[in-house]
């Protein structure tokens, strides 16, 4: 019992970072109606530059308390910062945009970060006291508590600020209704850089505070997001009781899990205890959240809403496709197998991208489980060789179908959510299942991953162990690099017809205005899961590509920031073109585009934070001066200047000399 | 006798305490159209919402003697109910003819399959007659987001149009269109009848709705206060007292919120 009561008083620590970072989320949910994914990112920014301040690591040693003033002011500064970059400018666009570009400054502030500091965990010199009193016969943490009641006070705080000052009446008014808010006169630029300023400086305490508790780490703080959505859907996005209350909870209960994994009558396999329960409960919470607290948030009365990225028609397929398919089978076979092995994964990840830009540039709906389902499949496919001896053509086909399966379920439980309620419940099973399924030894791979048997039919392998070699007579072979572009080339070419079918136009009616589409015969919900199938199978079948192209497959190659980057790199470049999805393919890690910043350009261990910088960065250049993504951009302006090249031959051709001149 | 088109029985909807439309009844016959008056907020746009199934409602909706008060708002559009908006809303991503496109098709899951792999054509002589009909042929390739507010309007009511639905029930379609463009849509309107096609029309102008409709019905607070050919109703006190009289005719809806 007094055990117990110990790891339930431990896990105050965690819960109260939770907490802090939810307060964060509210905040910027009722200051700009911005989704915010970066809300703990701010607390693992401030944690590092209190460290730097403390350590002299900028070449000059703070005592304590000037360090914690130091941080707080820079809070302030980047607080302000991410409102001029990522707020301000985007102020009229669709909450979805706001909400990708809260997703570029998670990007980028976390690359940024370990480009600075480096990628290891640092220690800091802690604030609080790690002295321990014994109450009772329980011994109880000092820091934990005085965390858990600071992060209370703040709460406290805010919700008095929101109740009794006229800035709080102002947000109020401007949360619910921004127009009428406007029309009396408040100005939402101010009232939503101070809620800014006000949630960063929640996460700068925390950050400082809570550093000696839960290190300073890059990759585990700003992930802590996962926890604060679901702890800010308790609290619909209003409450700052609820949400500080329901993030505390969540760390005392996952520190409670951590304790039960050490009994013996938790199940183990192999003397290991099951992992990940602890984000299949934040999973299952959050569904419990929005089925219990109505499925949708609280509407905002926006000025104005600017719709998504527009979707080209995709004209002359086939000719545009022929060039770069040859120019692919060529590379295959003459480059040096360093390159081939990017360009078979630059094609594998052009069908993962592929299944985004079903499921969100057409439909318009973000989920990020989709790099999931891809492990899913590559994963069965894994273990079905490995484990069951089921080779080529039925594992893959089981793979893709289980994956398919996963990915409907997730779509038909997604039905009632739209919108960025969608990107919560999707992020949270995305790490759930890396957690609970591709980290867990009983059924994933445990810390090692799983090998993968290469394909063969009829005794013919041709998989990357394939007799043909290529010119340099080394692995992998190009003859499964043809395959994969067969199989790329043909879902391209699949996704690219989509959009010019019924099918294809059902979708962005539905897009565009569920209510007209379903007024028009349109079954919104049937055409969202078929939706929901396309899209996994598509994730399946890059997942098994995947699985044969490393010949391993690993919890790290499915993770939630990997899903978060490839999302961004194709919303950067074009959500709503397939060619979107090829350049997104070959720019990601492993694919030909890093390879070559590698090879020539950055160094070697670096590349995967360079390019995740350069995604973040991109994405608040995009949403700001090419809304539609880049490719759209280039397309749209060639377009006008064909138009204008037309239409200036028409005139000329149609009209005398003299009245040219009257027109003009 | 054929069922009439549509039938709307003792149609009831609350919003929270507030009864929008109370034990409303109307009918339309084949082939007629019939005109839907009464002041702002008296409940017309909720009474469509609840015939279209896009509020829940007591009471009973028949479409050509069909039950339907159970179906989804998609089902009864394939069973021939058609219905345009007061404020438009089209497929902002989608050319007008797609937009069109979209009302047309009630395509088989085999088609659906067959068509992803084969180059997929758009059914042109639909679309392009559905947009002759209401005189925006012209504006085939062209998007929504470059149309002035009529010529969205009437792409709205092509679209409503074009899948050949038995009845369509109109929220105030010349709202937002001049005097000669609402006469033309009057004459525009009585052509589609001959092709079959009832409608439930609801509009400000008086003038519009009583020379494009056989049968006039008048809500007030919720309820049917008068019935009849618009001659009677034009000479009926009750209501020249609730609506005609009293801010003289108003021609557009200040409140419009859809
Ligand atoms: N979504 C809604 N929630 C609550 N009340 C509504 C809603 N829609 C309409 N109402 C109310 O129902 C009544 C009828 O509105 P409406 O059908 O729009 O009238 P009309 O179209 O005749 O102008 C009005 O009093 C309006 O305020
Ligand atoms: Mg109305």
């Amino acid at each position: 019992m007094q055990t117990i009561l110990v790891f339930a008083l431990l896990g105050l620590g965690s819960g109260a970072v939770i907490a802090a970072v939810a307060l964060g989320v509210v905040l910027s949910w009722r200051g700009s109606g911005s989704f915010n994914l970066a809300a703990g990112s701010s607390v693992m920014v401030a944690g590092y530059m209190f460290w730097a301040f403390r350590t002299g690591f900028f070449h000059f040693k703070l005592g304590t308390w000037p360090a914690v003033i130091a941080t707080l002011a820079f809070m302030v500064v980047y607080a302000v910062l991410i409102e001029l970059l990522a707020v301000r400018p985007l102020r009229a666009a669709s909450p979805l945009a706001k909400l990708v570009a809260s997703l570029g400054v998670l990007l980028l502030t976390q690359a940024l970060v370990q480009v600075i500091f480096g990628t290891s965990p640092l220690a800091s010199p802690s604030v609080l006291p790690d002295s321990v009193v014994v109450v009772g016969g329980v011994p109880v943490p000092v820091a934990q508590l005085i965390l858990a009641g600071g992060v209370s006070f703040l709460a406290a705080v805010l919700w008095c600020i929101y109740r009794f000052t006229r800035f709080g009446v102002a947000t109020r008014a401007s949360s619910e209704n921004e127009v009428a808010a406007v029309l009396a006169g408040l100005d939402p630029n101010s009232i939503s850089v101070a809620n800014s300023i006000l949630a960063n400086l929640t996460a700068g305490a925390v950050g400082i505070a809570a550093a000696s508790i839960v290190g300073i780490s890059a990759t585990t703080i700003p992930l802590l997001i996962v926890q604060a959505l679901a702890a800010a859907l308790f609290a619909r996005f209003t409450s700052f009781g609820i949400a500080c209350a329901a993030g505390m909870a969540i760390g005392v209960g996952e520190s409670l899990i951590f304790y039960a994994s050490t009994q013996s009558w938790f199940p183990s396999h192999k003397g290991v205890a099951l992992s990940g329960v602890q984000q299949l409960v934040v999973f299952v919470l959050i569904v419990v959240a929005l089925w219990w607290r109505g499925s949708s948030l609280p509407q905002r009365g926006e000025l104005r809403e600017r719709s998504l990225p527009r979707v080209p028609k995709q004209d002359q397929l086939a000719r545009r496709m022929l060039p770069i398919v040859a120019a692919c089978a060529i590379a295959l076979v003459l480059l040096p197998s360093e390159f081939r092995q990017a360009v078979v994964t630059g094609l594998v990840g052009t069908v993962l991208c592929l299944s985004f830009i079903v499921i969100m540039g057409y439909v318009g709906q973000l989920s990020v489980v989709q790099l999931a389902l891809a492990g899913i499949a590559g994963f069965g496919v894994a273990r079905m060789s490995s484990v069951y001896g089921i080779g080529f053509p039925l594992g893959p086909l089981i793979a893709v179908a289980v994956a398919l399966v996963v990915g409907v379920v997730v779509g038909v439980s997604a039905l009632r959510v739209r919108g960025v309620t969608l990107v919560v419940v999707t992020l949270a099973a995305a790490v759930a299942i890396e957690k609970f399924v591709f980290a867990n030894p009983n059924w994933g791979g445990g810390a090692t991953g799983v090998t993968v048997q290469q394909p063969t039919l009829f005794g013919i392998k041709f998989g990357s162990d394939a007799g043909f070699r290529g010119l340099d007579g080394s692995l992998p072979s190009p003859v499964f690099g043809l395959c994969a572009l067969a199989v790329t080339a043909a879902l391209y070419a699949f996704v690219a017809n989509l959009r010019r079918g019924e099918l294809g136009r059902r979708m962005l009616a539905v897009r565009s205005n569920e209510r007209a589409a379903a007024a028009a015969g349109v079954n919104v919900r049937a055409l969202k899961v078929c939706a929901f199938a396309i899209s996994s199978i598509l994730a399946g079948v890059a997942g098994v590509l995947f699985a044969y192209d490393f010949g391993t497959v690993s919890a790290s190659m499915f993770d939630v920031m990997t899903a978060l980057s490839v999302i961004a790199s194709v919303y950067v470049l074009g959500v709503t073109v397939v060619q979107g999805a090829v350049l997104a393919g070959f720019g990601m890690v492993g694919a030909v585009v890093p390879l070559i910043l590698q090879k020539w350009v950055l160094p070697r261990d670096r590349v995967g934070l360079y390019v995740q910088l350069l995604i973040g960065a991109g994405l608040l250049v995009q949403l700001r001066f090419y809304p539609d993504g880049i490719l759209i951009a280039s397309a749209t302006k060639r377009e006008r200047r064909r138009a204008e090249r037309l239409q200036l031959r028409a005139t000329s051709a149609a009209q005398p000399m003299s009245e040219q001149r009257a027109v003009a | 006798m054929t069922a009439p088109a549509l039938v709307a029985r003792e149609i009831t909807v609350r919003y929270g305490g507030v009864r929008a439309v109370s034990n409303v009844t109307l009918e339309v016959p084949e082939g007629k159209i019939i005109g839907l008056i009464g002041p702002n907020g008296a409940g017309k746009t909720t009474l469509v919402d609840a015939i279209t199934g896009f509020v829940p409602c007591d009471g009973r909706v028949e479409i050509a003697g069909e039950d339907v008060t159970r179906l989804k708002p998609h089902a009864r559009a394939r069973r021939g109910l058609g219905r345009t908006w007061q404020a438009v809303e089209l497929f902002d991503d989608l050319s007008v003819a797609e937009n069109v496109a979209v009302a047309i098709g009630t395509p088989s899951p085999w088609a659906t399959i067959k068509e992803l792999f084969v180059k997929p054509t758009l059914e042109k002589a639909r679309v392009g007659e559905a947009l002759d009909s209401v005189g925006i042929g012209h504006l085939f390739d062209a998007m929504p987001t470059e149309l002035s507010e009529g010529q969205r309007k009437l792409v709205g009511i092509a679209r409503a149009f074009a899948g050949s639905p038995r009845v369509v029930c109109l929220d105030e379609p010349a709202a937002g269109l001049d005097t000669t463009e609402t006469h033309e849509l009057g004459m525009q309107l009585r052509g589609l009848t001959s092709g079959g096609t009832s409608m439930l029309l609801i509009d400000h102008d008086i003038g519009f709705v009583f020379g494009a409709c056989d049968h006039v019905v008048v809500v007030e607070f919720g309820t049917v206060i008068a019935e009849g050919p618009p001659h009677e109703i034009y000479a009926n006190e009750r209501v020249i007292e609730a609506y005609l009289g009293s801010s003289a005719i108003p021609t557009e809806d200040p409140g419009a919120r859809r």
